[in-house]
């Protein structure tokens, strides 16, 4: 097997656009299942009495990096035909950080916001709207923020390239690091009850 | 249209998330990209300015980024075509679950006053957030973690450590 | 005894065996980090004699995350905001010294012109930097190449060969390789980077 399908052309530029919307649907579908539409349950994991966002974005990651991992060493991806995002570090700690402070504030994050909007919560409407209006503002602020966005540039880089530590060594401690994660966020949980 | 008579528990978070690692898996291994949101917001918004001050957005970054040529409509998309499927998921799942309902998810102590006006303010925020930290809990701390990408991971501390400290301020909003 | 199998604890399994498989299966990236290429490429792949290397070249080893790559961009801050090579960092030319890098480290200059790169990768590997290498025409070159290769419908067989390297790379950067007839017409970055491809949020 020949992938990622698209990077050996196997795929078409429309047929890429329709990829997009099922995989988008899915997406969707998964959040609202597991209540990510549901503003009150995401804060919920800032005052440790509903951890469901640990819980749903932890699984997530963990599963498409067991995924990427095993596919690769099965022969079935090339990991290295996948785009790695690159690193800016002051860029993605200050944003970590705005952006942070702005998710407890407004309770759903962009991708929710959708779903919360087309589950009829008008909270998710005005969300939304709110982002676009933060886009805006930082797109015209761009020329004075510019210097920031372009700094401390690392490059396309993993954790296990920074550490030294061979890739699937640091597989593990995720995986280890997620399952103990969920553990303690379902005592929290009881305690909270 | 309200349903809501006895709707459906939710979904074991955990199947949920597996779910969803499914889908970014699949991006993964079709398109060679992960999933994203904040993006197609930035399309949208480009496009807006575009269609209202053409001057506006020619020669200028990031406008001009997500506008293509002018060959083929910027709508035209892979981020803005997910999130359409993003907003169709979510409809489909709480129409099937009774969860659709127009209201307005809160606190008990606030008021949808208070709840709107913050919803606009941390929208607003996260915006600049996400453009500044090039993605969003989408585009970064899932996609950018599954791929164990160091910027990435540094915008998940950031972003959770910030949120349990801004909490206290928000508290009467939430619990 | 009876044993209870729950949803979680079948994940949780699921994820622990796989985990701990992952430091004992070794590296998920095929062959080396770096593979040398093989003898008979055409001329594209391989740096030539004088320290002279193509875009796609680099791309490569950008997409392979060659280990010790460096990418030193002698054009000034002005122009290295406005657009850069992946990884490439701002150096004024007085500044490009030997000992800033290490004699393991494979390094590529890109300047305003071709021979102010030349030169500065000679003077490197004089001083003992053995991976000095220059790219000619540097970021037009890379825009060219890499963000807007085109392929004339009528190309011979071995060229179409190539062309699928290319444009996997192409597409890997966000690039738009095209088939097209006709030569393509230099563009400005701008121009460029409006008609690539985003492969994440940023632009």
């Amino acid at each position: 097997m020949n992938a990622p399908f698209y990077e050996f052309g196997l795929l078409g530029d429309n047929a890429s656009l329709l990829v997009a919307l099922l995989i988008g649907i899915a997406f969707g579908f998964f959040l609202e299942r597991g209540g990510l539409g549901n503003a009150r349950k995401l804060a919920g994991q800032f005052y440790l009495t509903d951890l469901v966002v640990l819980k749903v974005m932890f699984s997530a990651i963990v599963t498409a990096m067991l995924g990427l991992f095993w596919l690769s060493k099965l022969g079935l991806l090339d990991l290295s035909r996948v785009y790695l995002l690159p690193t800016y570090v002051a860029p993605h700690l200050i944003g970590g950080v705005v952006f942070g402070v702005g998710f407890v504030m407004g309770g759903l994050c962009p991708g929710t916001s959708c779903v919360a909007a087309s589950s009829g919560r008008i909270d998710g409407l005005v969300l939304l709207g709110g982002m676009l209006f933060g886009i805006l503002l930082f797109n015209e602020a761009f020329p004075l923020l510019q210097g920031l966005y372009y700094s401390t540039e690392l490059g396309q880089v993993t954790v296990a390239e920074l550490l030294g530590l061979p890739h699937g060594v640091l597989v593990f401690i995720v995986v280890v690091a997620a399952l103990g994660s969920f553990v303690l966020a379902e005592r929290i949980e009881a305690r909270t009850k | 249209m309200t349903q809501g008579a006895s709707p459906r528990p939710y979904m074991n978070p955990y199947v949920a998330g597996v779910g969803i690692g499914v889908a970014l898996l699949l991006a993964f291994v079709i398109m060679g990209r992960g999933l994203g949101a904040s993006g197609a917001l930035s399309t949208v918004v480009a496009t807006g300015v575009n269609t209202v001050a053409p001057d506006h957005t020619t020669d200028r970054l990031p406008y001009e980024a997500y506008l293509g040529d002018g060959t083929v409509s910027p709508l035209k998309d892979w981020l803005v075509f997910e999130i359409l499927g993003i907003t169709l998921g979510g409809l489909l799942s709480a129409l099937l679950a009774g969860r659709f309902r127009a209201s307005i998810d809160k606190g008990p102590r606030a008021s949808n006053r208070s709840r709107l006006l913050f919803a606009f303010g941390g929208g607003t925020i996260m915006g600049i957030g996400a453009k500044l930290a090039r993605g969003c809990t989408s585009g970064q701390a899932l996609t950018g973690g599954a791929l164990l990408s160091v910027g990435s991971w540094l915008f998940i501390i950031g972003a959770f450590a910030a949120g349990y400290m801004a909490a206290p301020l928000f508290r009467r909003e939430w619990t | 005894m009876t044993v209870r199998f729950t949803t979680n604890g079948l994940l949780a399994a699921a994820a622990l065996v796989l985990g701990v498989g992952a430091p004992v299966a070794g590296s998920p990236y095929r062959g080396d980090a770096h593979r040398a290429p093989p003898a008979a490429e055409p001329v594209a792949w391989v740096p030539a004699a004088d320290g002279r290397v193509s875009a796609l070249l680099v791309a490569e080893w950008l997409r392979e995350r060659k280990p010790g790559l460096r990418i030193s961009d002698l054009r000034g801050v002005d122009a290295y905001e406005r657009f850069h090579l992946p990884k490439a960092e701002p150096v004024a030319p007085q500044d490009l010294l030997p000992e800033a890098f290490s004699r393991d480290e494979t390094v590529v200059v890109y300047g305003p012109d071709s021979a102010e790169a030349r030169l500065a990768a000679s003077t490197l590997r004089e001083a003992g930097i053995g991976q000095a290498y220059y790219l000619a025409d540097g970021v037009a070159e890379w825009l060219t190449e890499i963000l807007n290769p085109t392929l004339s419908p009528d190309a011979a067989p071995e060229e179409r060969a190539a062309w699928e390297r290319t444009a996997e790379l192409s597409r890997y950067f966000g690039g738009l390789p095209r088939i097209e007839a006709g030569v393509a017409e230099p563009r400005s970055a701008a121009e460029v980077l409006r008609r690539t491809v985003r492969r994440g949020c940023a632009f």
